[in-house]
């Protein structure tokens, strides 16, 4: 498999993505354009131009580092002058806040066409720009908390942090760290195409684009380069981190509806179930690759175990996914039953246990002295736990005569369990088990969900039925 | 000065504080006998044999670190256990005797297979039998605690949390090869002879006299030694360096009766603070007893470490929580998260020899600093208000966990007079901030 390949199509699939949330706004904007107020709508305009540059940035990395970092401080002023434009009401601090911009934005196309070091420094200030912005955005949310001041602060730490890991330069260094390049677009992207849509569709699309941004460039570029390996194994994971999104929207609807803690920690879990199944493909990728298994026969593969060299940051990322992944079910278990004083102390404890954990499993910690299979026992009593304190639900669910209710969570329950399998001994195990098993995951998960779900899903896709009544 | 002869003093002193609080325990439940029914009786006469059986296992142990010597105490330490938790699970008489025929059984079998079998056997039979009673023991109370939960179940899920420490000490062999482990082995007896002391008194006690019978268990055989060897030197500094844990008591009882009576977080947290210091200074002793010459660090550093984080941690959630309320939960999980960090750090397992508690020093330091700077804001705003007492308290009190850090931090660098002087000025300040101790001082001096 072809890495550069797959970040060039990770990187297109960038632009596909935002093309594709500024399209969904541009429909809106034509529908409620009259609306909304003049300012609202310069800051959303302002939002999608910063979309734009951002996800042209991420192209930019893998060819020239001086048009990275014009573009990556393009998408930063337009993204500051955005939220600036959004919240600030004197006109004169306004103009400061352009004016500075507009200087910030000359000094790097100058120093551009000068080059030479000075340029370099000017990426470092575009950095610490963005940490500024940063600072600010998390103000404005703590004010002022909205779907768009929070996707502010989350664009803002993206950005801080994509400038960061280009500055130290590791996307075209170390390529199965491609993901990266859709961390600011699959914020950005999804915010804007549900404008005047129920909020939970950021979440939806954000993990949409997620999936299929890092998973197609890799199916595809394996699949041209017959890596057989590869693509058996993303594909049915993909699609079952696909399906994780019916129960999150699910989840997220009675959540807003409700105002419950249960379904919350549910779709925390959800949430990070579908990013450990994204992260744990990408990883699939990165040591089936490391093993050049292209051109094997299929059917040798499929009942061999393949067992290659995993990215330790990655498989890290795993861990943590993992572990917030069951302490948000157990607390989803224990709020579904308990009240106030065991709630507290289970979030107490499970924080006591799960940083022990996440610092005995950090790489620099570990140092190759054990595998992370010696913190499997722990995380397992973990996970039982966890079922067990879900199991009492369900009985209860049971007892009270809703049957379907306790079968759905079942169900969830069961997938959920399905999938931690996977992750865990996926290197364990034959290609053909790793792939049965997914299968079976999506199988039981299209159980976990109520058959009107799917409709709500479709439902809320459909352009401005429910904002022109509010 | 022998570690054996202490180990030997410690596991005799165990037993007669053990001894001494079943005594109090009988009278307490004597006192109450009428109001309770006969099976209730029974499972706290079962709890009280099972406590004591605790400090025989340790004696045994130190004293005959043959494993099969062990069979007997620890065979009625397990059938008092089982049966006081089926007196209260059940008050069904049938199963009451199928329980006494069991114990009968159980201990005819211990006293006539290691005649019949070989050691070995007996040794296997016994770890196995063990194993299975005790998880099936253990079952039953978590069973107990959770339909119908009491502060009793709770403090017998503790006896068997504790036994499992003495159990694995035995069965390892490391009570008599590692001597550095003696804190270790003191912690069922204390926990015990507390539980035995405070039945039918305020819950609160527990805490304090834990502290003091921990104290006690760990310091008294030391001194007994040094006494044994004219090391006078040592011995001042042991008696003095036990001040501290005594000073503390005023302050525990006074900030555990607020805790217990208002539900105010801010005196749960100076008496989780103070119990942790207490143990930290008992524990800093030993450690300082065994290493004096040399002064190299123990194996019980760790545990050290542990305490010290935990005490600050309190220290400055305690501090937060007399500036705000809305941010307490908030606080005590970063201040949680912090301490379970930089204790796993300091483990020799996570560190494997790359760096060392020194160079995680800047931990505590900095969690230290924070509490004061927090302290010294509430202290500034009492005294504004006008509450100049309570000022008082509260400055005292923050200087004595300061001194505290300090004289266990440096006690291995600085000369040994200037950590006794530390080690005063922590009583003193003790002594001045418990609000009890100085009401009454002042209505007996005017």
């Amino acid at each position: 498999m072809d890495y550069a390949l797959v970040l060039l199509l990770t990187a297109y699939a960038g632009i596909v993505i935002s093309i594709l949330g500024i399209v969904i706004f541009a429909a809106t904007l034509k529908q409620i354009g009259s609306s909304i107020s003049a300012t609202t709508r310069k800051a959303l305009i302002l939002y999608a131009l910063s979309l734009i540059f951002a996800a042209l940035t991420s192209l930019a990395t893998l060819y020239s580092f001086e048009w990275t970092k014009t573009l990556y401080a393009i998408a930063l002023v337009t993204l500051g002058s955005s939220a600036a434009t959004a919240y600030i009401e004197r006109r004169l601090w306004l103009w400061v806040v352009y004016i500075l911009s507009a200087f910030f934005l000359t000094a790097t196309i100058v120093t551009l066409l000068v080059t030479g070091l000075a340029f370099r420094l000017m990426f470092y200030v575009a950095i610490l720009v963005a940490g500024i912005l940063l600072l600010v955005s998390l103000e404005v949310m703590l004010v002022s908390p909205s779907p768009f001041s929070i996707s502010i602060f989350a664009v803002s730490l993206a950005n801080f942090a994509y400038g960061s890991i280009v500055a130290a330069g590791p996307l075209t260094r170390f390529p199965q760290y491609s993901p990266i390049a859709l961390l600011i677009v699959s914020i950005m992207a999804p915010t804007l195409a549900s404008v005047g849509r129920p909020r939970r569709l950021i979440l939806d699309l954000a993990m949409v684009s997620i999936t299929l941004g890092s998973g197609l460039p890799i199916v595809i570029a394996s699949m041209l380069s017959n890596d057989f390996a590869i693509y058996s194994f993303v594909v049915p994971s993909m699609i079952v981190s696909l399906l994780w999104v019916l129960p999150l929207d699910f989840f997220s609807k009675e959540a807003a509806e409700t105002k419950a803690r249960t379904p919350k920690f549910l779709a925390l879990t959800t949430t990070s179930m579908l990013l450990i199944g994204v992260s744990h493909f990408v990883n699939w990728a990165y040591a089936a690759e490391g093993l050049h298994l292209s051109g094997e026969d299929a059917g040798t593969l499929l009942l061999s175990v393949i067992h290659g060299v995993w990215d330790p940051y990655i498989v890290y990322t795993d861990w943590l996914l993992g572990l917030v992944a069951v302490s948000s079910f157990m607390l989803a278990a224990l709020t579904a039953t308990y009240s106030g004083w065991a709630i507290e102390w289970g979030i107490d404890s499970l924080l006591v246990f799960s940083s022990v954990l996440i610092v005995l499993g950090f790489p620099w910690i570990n140092a190759g002295r054990y595998e992370l299979e010696l913190l499997y026992l722990p995380l397992i009593v973990f996970i039982v736990i966890a079922v067990g304190l879900m199991s009492k639900i369900m009985i209860d669910l049971r007892r009270l005569g809703r049957d379907t209710a306790a079968k759905r969570l079942l169900a969830f329950t069961v997938s959920a369990l399905l999938a931690s399998g996977v992750v865990l001994y996926s290197d364990r195990s034959q290609l053909i088990v790793n792939i049965i098993i997914w299968v079976l995951t999506g199988l039981i998960l299209l159980k976990s969900v109520p058959s009107e779900a799917y409709g709500t899903l479709k439902r809320s896709f459909r352009p401005m039925v429910r904002s022109r009544g509010a | 000065m022998d570690y054996y002869t202490v180990l030997q003093f410690g596991s005799v002193m165990s037993l007669v504080l053990l001894v001494l609080a079943l005594g109090i325990y009988v009278r307490a439940v004597a006192g109450v006998r009428h109001g309770l029914s006969s099976s209730t009786v029974r499972a706290l006469a079962f709890f009280g044999a099972a406590t004591v059986t605790i400090g025989v296992i340790v004696l045994v142990g130190v004293f005959w670190p043959d494993l099969t010597a062990q069979r007997l105490p620890i065979t009625f330490y397990m059938v008092f256990l089982i049966n006081a938790v089926i007196h209260i699970a059940t008050d069904s008489s049938v199963i009451h005797r199928l329980g006494y025929a069991g114990t009968t059984v159980l201990i005819g079998l211990a006293v006539i297979v290691p005649i019949v079998l070989d050691p070995t056997t007996t040794y296997e039979l016994m770890v196995l039998s063990l194993a299975v009673l005790f998880t099936l023991t253990l079952l039953l109370t978590v069973w107990i605690l959770y339909s119908s939960p009491s502060p009793f179940a709770a403090s017998l899920l503790g006896i068997e949390g504790s036994f499992l420490i003495v159990w694995t000490l035995i069965l390892t062999g490391q009570l008599i090869t590692n001597l550095q482990l003696m804190p270790y082995v003191f912690v069922p007896a204390a926990l015990s002879a507390a539980l035995l002391a405070s039945v039918t008194r305020p819950w609160r006690l527990i805490a304090s006299l834990y502290t003091v019978f921990y104290a006690v268990m760990n310091v008294a055989p030391i001194a007994l030694a040094l006494a044994l060897d004219a090391d006078y030197f040592r011995l001042a500094f042991v008696v003095i360096a036990t001040l501290p844990v005594f000073a503390s008591l005023f302050s525990l009882d006074f900030f555990a009766q607020q805790a217990t009576t208002t539900k105010a977080s801010v005196p749960s947290y100076i008496t989780a603070s103070l119990v942790a210091a207490s143990l930290l200074v008992t524990l800093h002793i030993v450690e300082w007893a065994f290493s004096y010459p040399n002064l190299v660090l123990l194996d019980i550093q760790w545990l050290e470490w542990v305490l010290g984080n935990g005490t600050i941690g309190a220290f400055v959630v305690a501090a937060i929580a007399t500036i705000t309320k809305r941010y307490v939960s908030l606080a005590r999980r970063v201040f949680l998260v912090f301490v379970t960090v930089v204790s796993v750090l300091a483990h020799d397992f996570a560190s494997a020899g790359r760096w060392t508690l020194e160079s995680l020093l800047w931990a505590p330091a900095g969690m230290l600093v924070v509490g004061i700077v927090a302290y010294a804001y509430t202290v500034r705003r009492l005294y504004r208000l006008g509450a100049r007492t309570a000022a008082g308290y509260f400055a005292w009190f923050m200087l004595s966990i300061v001194l505290l850090v300090f004289a266990v931090m440096l006690s291995f660098v600085i000369p040994v007079p200037i950590t006794l002087f530390l080690f005063v000025g922590v009583s003193i300040s003790l002594l001045l901030s418990s609000p009890t101790l100085r009401h009454r001082l002042r209505s007996r001096t005017s």
